[in-house]
This record gives C-alpha cells, sequence and structure tokens, in this order.
C-alpha cells in the first residue's frame, strides 16, 4: 500500500507565510480599504454646491458620473485682493471634492463678482470648456480671464442661445440667454445679457439665472422657452429688477437659492423678491444665513443640504 | 529605532488620547469607547502584579492630566471680552500681545484687553482679540508695536466657522490660541495711550523689525521677502501667486522657521563660541538662550518651539553629562508644547512638524547607510581637494541626501497634506531636492549680507548681488514647477480610520525593516570578527 509522501513541520512551517508578512497584508489591505475613493458617494444623483462667495455667485454642478460644470466664482469687486475669493473659497471647495478637471465653466457675464474666483480655477485645473457670452467689458478681471484662457489654451464658445452641453449621463445645460442678437437698450447691458441655463436630469432641473434681470426674463418668456425648474437661482443675489411675478408663476420653483453677501451695501436681496417667494411657498437658502448650500437630486427626489441649516451664528 | 519602546512614548500616548478624550466628550463614538475602555482596565488592572499596577497608574494620572489641561485651557473667564461681541462698535482698551503684521492694506495683532466701554467710563474685562485695522490713505498714521497700551474703536464680533466645504475655518483655529472675538477697525480708531513694556518680548520683536527692515533695504522687494519667509519664516510679504506656487510645489515649509534655522544658528553661534574658547557649559547655555531668543523673535510657531525645545535638550542632556536620544527628545518636545497648549494637538503644523521629524528619524538611519556606502569610496579616490570629479561627487550626495529627506518627510506629512488641504503635490520631491542646496546658500549668503552691511553698505553689496541671484533661481524653480495645473493633485480628504491605518503600517514597516538590518549588521559584524 502506497504511504503518502511524510512532510516534515518544519517544512510546513517553511510553506506558509510567516506571522510578519500575514500582518503587513492585513495592514496594507485595511489601509487600501480605508481609503475614502472606495467610501465615496456612487450614488446615481447629481449636485449642485451653492457656495458663500459672499456677494456674488459661484455654482458647482457635479454629475452622477462624476462630470463638472462650474457656474461663476464669485469675487470681490473693488478690493486689491482680487484672487482672495477664488483662493480661499473656490479651489478648496472644488479640492475638497477631488476634483483635478472641470468639464465646463460658464462665465455669466464679467462682473468683476463673478468673473474673479474663475483666474485662480484656469490657473490650478484643466478645464475641458469655457463658456461666456463674449460681452465687451474692459475690466483687469476680465482681461486677466482671457488672458488665461488665452495661455492655457482652453477651448471657448461665445453662449448663444439653444446651445446644449450633454453630460452623458442624463444630465444636460440648455442655455436659455442670451439671443443671439444680444439685449440692447436696457440699463445694465451686461446683467441684461447673462447666460442662463436650465440643468435637467430626469424629471429633476435647476435654472441658474446669472444677473438676468426683467428684461431678460420677459424676453425669454417671450421667446416660449421651457423655464419650469425645482430648483431656482435668484437672479442677481435677490435684486428686485429681477425675479418678477411673472416669471416665479412660470418657473414654478419647489426651491429659491439666494447667493449674496452678509451685510452688503445694495441691501440685497429686495423684502419685495422675498415676499414674491414666500407667498408662494418656495423655500428660500441664503448664502449669507446658512452658508455654501448643497442640492443633491435624482431622477426624482430633491434633498437641499446648508452648511448652516437654519442661521449661522 | 524603535520609537515605541522609548519610556517616554507610552505616557506621551496617554497625554494625547486623554486631550483627544476630553475634546470628543460629546462625541457618540468617543463617550461609549471610552467607557467600554475604563471597563476593560480596570479589568486588567485587578489581574496585574504590583510593579506593573504602578506603571499603570501612572499612566492613568497622565490620561487624567491631558483631560484636565484641555478643561483648564478651555475654561473662558466670566468678563472675557468675547462676551460683549454683539457686532456693535465699541471701544476697547489693551496691550498689543503680538507684532503687529502687515498684510496689504491692513495690519492684524492681538490685543490682550483691560477695559471696554466709552471714552467716559470703561468696565474691566480680560481675553484676547484678534484685532484687524484697515491703512488710511493719509501716510500721517504711525503703525503700533508689540507691547503698547492702546484704545481702539472698532466692531467686535464673533468669528465665523467656516461656510464652505474645504475652507479655512478661523474660529476654530482662534480658539486654538484662547481667542474668541475679533475686532476690525480703521488706523485712526487707533490711539497710543502708553508706550510697550520692555521685556525679552520686547527685545525680540524689535530685532525682528530690524532685520526685517534692513533685509528689505539690502535686496530688491520680492527677492527681499523670500530671503525674510527663509530666515524668519515671514512669508505673508509675499504675494499671493508666489506663495500658492510655493503650496502647489510643496515647498512651503521652506518658509516656516523649524529646525533648519535652529541648526544654522547651532552652528554659527557654536562655532564662534568654540574658536573664542568658551567653556562649554557657558556655551550651551548660551545657545540655548538665543535659541529662545529666536524662537520668539518669529512668533514661537510649533515647528520652531518643537525645534527649539528638541535642541535645547539636547544641550542640556550633554551638560547633565547624558546622551541625548532623538525620539525620547521629539517626544518630550510633544508633551511640553502640549502641556503648554493641547489644542496644539489638532493644529496642522505641529502635526505636519512632527510626522514629518519622525518620518525622517526612522527612514534616514536606514537609507543613509547607502548613500554613504555609495559615494564615499567614490569620493575618497579622487584623491586632491580640487579636482572637480571630487566636488561633483560631493554634491551628487548632498542632492542624493536632500531627496532622501523629501521622501522621508513625504511618507509622513502626505495623509495629513491630503486630510486638511485636498491635494498632494506630485512635484515636491523634486523641488525640495534643488531648492534645499538653494536654501541653505541663500541663508548663507543672506546672513553674510547681513553682516557685511554691519561694517559697510559696500562689502554687502557684492553678497547681496550673488543673493539676488540664487533667489531669483529658486523663484524661478518654484514658479515654474508650482504653476502648472498638474503640479499638484487634489485628492478627497482620508478618513481618519485611513490615516491611522497608513501610519501604523508605515511605522510598523519601519522598525520591522531598521530590525532586520541591525540583526544583518550584527551577524556581519560578527562574521567579521571570527575572519
Amino acid at each position: 500500500m502506497l504511504q503518502p509522501p511524510s512532510i516534515s513541520e518544519d517544512r510546513v512551517r517553511k510553506l506558509l507565510p510567516s506571522r510578519n508578512l500575514l500582518i503587513l497584508i492585513g495592514l496594507v489591505l485595511l489601509t487600501i480599504l480605508a481609503w475614502s475613493p472606495f467610501s465615496a458617494d456612487n450614488s446615481k444623483a447629481l449636485y449642485a454646491y451653492f457656495l458663500d462667495v459672499g456677494q456674488g455667485d459661484c455654482i458647482l454642478i457635479k454629475t452622477p458620473s462624476g462630470r463638472t460644470m462650474l457656474v461663476d466664482g464669485g469675487g470681490r469687486p473693488n478690493s486689491p485682493y482680487t484672487d482672495v475669493i477664488g483662493r480661499n473659497v473656490v479651489v478648496p471647495a472644488l479640492r475638497k471634492q477631488g476634483l483635478n478637471r472641470i468639464d465646463v465653466v460658464v462665465l455669466t457675464h464679467p462682473h468683476d463678482d463673478h468673473v474673479q474666483g474663475l483666474i485662480p480655477v484656469l490657473q490650478d485645473f484643466r478645464i475641458g470648456m469655457v463658456l461666456d457670452p463674449a460681452l465687451p467689458h474692459g475690466s483687469d478681471s476680465y482681461m486677466r480671464f482671457l488672458a488665461e484662457v488665452k495661455k492655457r489654451k482652453i477651448p471657448y464658445k461665445r453662449a448663444v442661445r439653444g446651445q446644449t452641453v450633454n453630460f452623458g449621463d442624463g444630465v444636460c445645460a440648455i442655455v436659455l440667454h442670451p439671443p443671439d442678437e444680444r439685449l440692447k437698450e436696457v440699463s445694465s447691458y451686461l446683467n441684461a445679457n447673462s447666460v442662463v441655463l436650465r440643468v435637467t436630469y430626469g424629471s429633476s432641473s435647476l435654472l441658474l439665472t446669472g444677473d438676468a434681470e426683467k428684461k431678460a426674463e420677459d424676453e425669454m418668456l417671450s421667446a416660449g422657452m421651457n423655464v419650469e425648474s425645482d430648483v431656482l437661482k435668484v437672479a442677481h443675489h435677490g435684486s428686485r429688477s429681477a425675479t418678477s411675478e411673472h416669471w416665479l408663476d412660470r418657473v414654478k420653483p419647489r426651491i429659491a437659492v439666494i447667493s449674496v453677501g452678509q451685510g452688503n451695501q445694495f441691501g440685497h436681496p429686495s423684502p419685495e423678491v422675498l415676499e414674491r417667494l414666500a407667498r408662494r411657498r418656495i423655500r428660500v437658502f441664503r448664502t449669507d444665513c446658512n452658508g455654501a448650500v448643497m442640492i443633491r437630486m435624482t431622477t426624482r427626489s430633491l434633498r437641499v443640504k446648508p452648511v448652516f441649516p437654519s442661521v449661522k451664528d | 529605532m524603535n520609537l515605541c519602546r522609548r519610556p517616554l512614548f507610552p505616557f506621551a500616548v496617554a497625554f494625547i488620547a486623554g486631550i483627544i478624550c476630553a475634546t470628543s466628550m460629546v462625541s457618540r463614538v468617543v463617550t461609549p469607547c471610552t467607557v467600554v475602555l475604563t471597563i476593560a482596565f480596570v479589568g486588567y488592572f485587578l489581574c496585574l502584579r504590583n510593579s506593573s499596577r504602578l506603571f499603570l497608574l501612572l499612566l492613568v494620572s497622565v490620561f487624567v492630566a491631558g483631560v484636565l489641561r484641555v478643561i483648564t485651557y478651555q475654561q473662558v473667564s466670566p468678563n472675557d471680552v468675547s462676551r460683549f461681541a454683539e457686532g456693535k462698535s465699541v471701544l476697547i482698551t489693551g496691550r498689543i500681545a503680538s507684532d503687529p503684521e502687515a498684510f496689504g492694506d491692513r495690519i492684524r495683532f492681538v490685543l490682550a484687553c483691560e477695559g471696554i466701554g466709552t471714552y467716559e467710563r470703561q468696565c474691566i474685562v480680560s481675553g484676547n482679540a484678534m484685532t484687524t485695522l484697515f491703512l488710511s490713505d493719509d501716510a500721517r498714521y504711525k503703525i503700533p508695536c508689540y507691547g503698547e497700551v492702546v484704545r481702539v474703536r472698532g466692531r467686535l464680533r464673533i468669528p465665523h466657522f467656516s461656510t464652505n466645504p474645504g475652507s479655512f475655518d478661523y474660529k476654530a483655529y482662534l480658539a486654538r490660541k484662547r481667542i474668541y472675538c475679533t475686532l476690525v477697525g480703521g488706523i485712526d480708531d487707533l490711539s497710543v495711550l502708553s508706550g510697550p513694556r520692555r521685556n525679552l518680548v520686547w527685545v525680540a520683536t524689535k530685532a525682528r523689525s530690524l532685520l526685517e527692515s534692513r533685509t528689505l533695504a539690502l535686496f530688491p522687494p520680492l527677492e527681499g521677502k523670500l530671503i525674510l519667509g527663509i530666515l524668519l519664516g515671514n512669508y505673508a510679504l509675499l504675494p499671493p501667486e508666489t506663495q500658492a506656487a510655493f503650496m502647489k510645489s510643496g515647498t512651503m515649509h521652506l518658509l516656516a522657521a523649524s529646525g533648519f534655522n535652529c541648526g544654522i544658528i547651532v552652528g554659527i553661534f557654536g562655532y564662534l563660541m568654540y574658536k573664542l574658547t568658551t567653556p562649554r557649559t557657558v556655551r550651551h547655555l548660551l545657545l540655548i538662550a538665543l535659541l529662545w531668543m529666536f524662537a520668539i523673535m518669529v512668533g514661537a510657531g510649533p515647528s520652531i518651539v518643537r525645534a527649539t525645545v528638541m535642541v535645547s535638550a539636547f544641550l542640556a542632556a550633554y551638560l547633565l553629562w547624558r546622551f541625548p536620544d532623538l525620539p525620547n527628545l521629539v517626544l518630550f518636545a510633544a508633551l511640553v508644547i502640549l502641556g503648554i497648549n493641547p489644542l496644539a494637538l489638532f493644529d496642522v503644523g505641529f502635526q505636519l512638524s512632527f510626522t514629518a521629524v519622525l518620518a525622517i528619524m526612522l527612514v534616514m538611519p536606514l537609507v543613509n547607510p547607502w548613500i554613504q556606502t555609495f559615494f564615499s569610496p567614490l569620493i575618497a579616490t579622487s584623491q586632491t581637494a580640487l579636482n572637480p570629479h571630487r566636488w561633483i561627487l560631493s554634491a551628487s550626495r548632498c542632492i542624493a541626501t536632500a531627496v532622501a529627506l523629501s521622501v522621508a518627510s513625504t511618507i509622513g506629512t502626505w495623509p495629513i497634506t491630503a486630510h486638511y488641504f485636498n491635494y498632494v503635490s506630485v512635484v515636491a520631491v523634486f523641488a525640495n531636492a534643488i531648492t534645499a542646496l538653494l536654501v541653505v546658500l541663500l541663508t548663507g549668503v543672506g546672513l553674510a549680507t547681513l553682516a557685511a552691511s554691519v561694517l559697510s553698505p559696500v562689502i554687502a553689496y557684492p553678497f547681496s548681488l550673488v543673493g539676488k541671484m540664487l533667489a531669483d533661481l529658486m523663484l524661478a524653480v518654484v514658479m515654474d514647477l508650482g504653476s502648472h495645473s498638474w503640479s499638484c493633485i487634489s485628492v478627497r480628504s482620508p478618513s481618519w480610520a485611513f490615516m491611522f491605518l497608513y501610519y501604523a503600517l508605515v511605522l510598523w514597516v519601519l522598525t520591522h525593516v531598521s530590525k532586520n538590518d541591525s540583526a544583518i549588521k550584527g551577524t556581519t559584524d560578527a562574521a567579521t570578527a571570527k575572519y
């Protein structure tokens, strides 16, 4: 009868991995498992971050597949520190999301409180495309913005009504304004020709209005644009020159976000606008009171999570 | 080098655990964990022998000391000035408790408040307020200086939490320094009531402003500011884009006063005193005094205090006829800093400084013999000192050591940088290897220029030219490496669990490698002895 070959205890010990090696493998595996990308949020949702940039606008859109769009960058007009908002608020917020590339950067109009914060973003991140209304404006910040676009050879597009940015994962951004023939004879040429975007994901939608004023709102409605949205970024920091009754009736938002600076000299947001929103029982979130506001949208549901749910401090 | 077997290690861990527990009392995770651990500890304690019981009792005492230190540190006085912070305009009398720093159109300093109210009537308050005064176009104003008693009108506010994801939390930062309110006004709203109290800090701040003004007079503005950053760790004067480039290239630590500056002081003054045949006791005592003077001069940040405590203890050990042990010195420095300010544990500067030093201490003994073994025979074969081949080899050895140091500190610090700043610099090792040499040269030339300027500006001129050239080269390297979108990559904040496991892994691997290394060396030595 054949006997199985005998294996000595020493040989068995040699074949088995040593205790130290097992500890090493265990530690390496645990460390890899604890690395945050594995525990990152992979839910199929669209995120919109309305950053608190003081008296200005800055909105980051992150699609379910991780594509990104940054609408405006905030800024501090009349300050010698032009990059302070970009460096201290926008860039850290983008880095916090682990972003290295922004697919689309949209400048709604070239006022300092929208453009300044974009300059450090162009310097620090890879940019897929810049969408700009290309309105004539000679401010230092806008010139620096254009110079960075040129220096870094970033594809540049003039925003025109009807353009569509399809992110390929069910998220689509449509330019509703300005028309090819820009609005003229208005109190503020730049504000009136602000880029207005409607971002849709399934049946949920988000309307980003820049500083578009009443004339722009009327023009969009008369052109038959579909403006109906769940979330409205209140135009021009809640100025009374925008967000008319008729506009709110057509947009029918459930949630309104006002990007506004605390104790600003313009008295924004206007009590009239707040009253219009309150009358329609629209939930209002303000960056001066709530800090940054995060909105999570799935194809069916919508959730709002501000930094300060009630009022800060 | 086994850090865990040092006698101070368990006590440092116990003290840190006490601080963490005290600051997370309300945490839903930490409190039940503490209760479970306490029950387990008591059970274990009852099963122990007498000698182990004593050791455990000591550990528990240190843990409790950590908890109590946090509680006493966080206590706010009933008449603290922050209790009056309602955003209204107030008139405050107090003493300037930090050297006023200029940031473009404003100056900032800590005001140790003594009274609050009106011009006629003031009530007594205590505590500090971070004061910011905006400078006016009127050139007649005078910048106040440290120690002066002043009266300021401004808005007293509670600072805000961070309102954006990833932004700097100013409120938490100030709270770690026991400052709970901010005062904002204009320079015209300030009046000086009495002159400064002339103490050691006043002398240090005067010496610092003298050094600053001399450096800025001797070099062009940008280069002067860079040299000031290297010598005194004052990088606030540099333009924001230059600071951003230093940050993205992972070389920001070069602009912070730390062990390098202590090394320079000990090197230069130690050598001079040695040449003057100063007795060793006097020499060491004088060096310790000089180091502390320098630490006060540069604002006593965590990295310079860590280095000063370490070097002072190192020098003191020789005075006591003891051989200094580096890991124990690091642990001692940590205990001293945390004893003074327990909340420094949560300061990113403290964490970066200690992890970098520990990583260097663990990695360099393993790598250094390789570098020496590779280069030393080659250098020895190039016989004459003037042989260019010898110079190239020596420079290569320096570069290899700089790369090893840079890699070691990166191993230690990247999770912390990723956690707090959400980026990892991909050019850091390369940038540090190049700039490390430039920093050494620039420090030498900068100090030589300052010393020569005391004799005559004419003698200082050639030095300043060389300094300018070196500073330009360093700026060019940093700006080039740090200005690309690929210079650093964004990462999501690693979890605390990841960081804990990562450091455990690094510590375990390095300790084992070093143990094996010693074992191999021991075997080789035995074999050599045999033959």
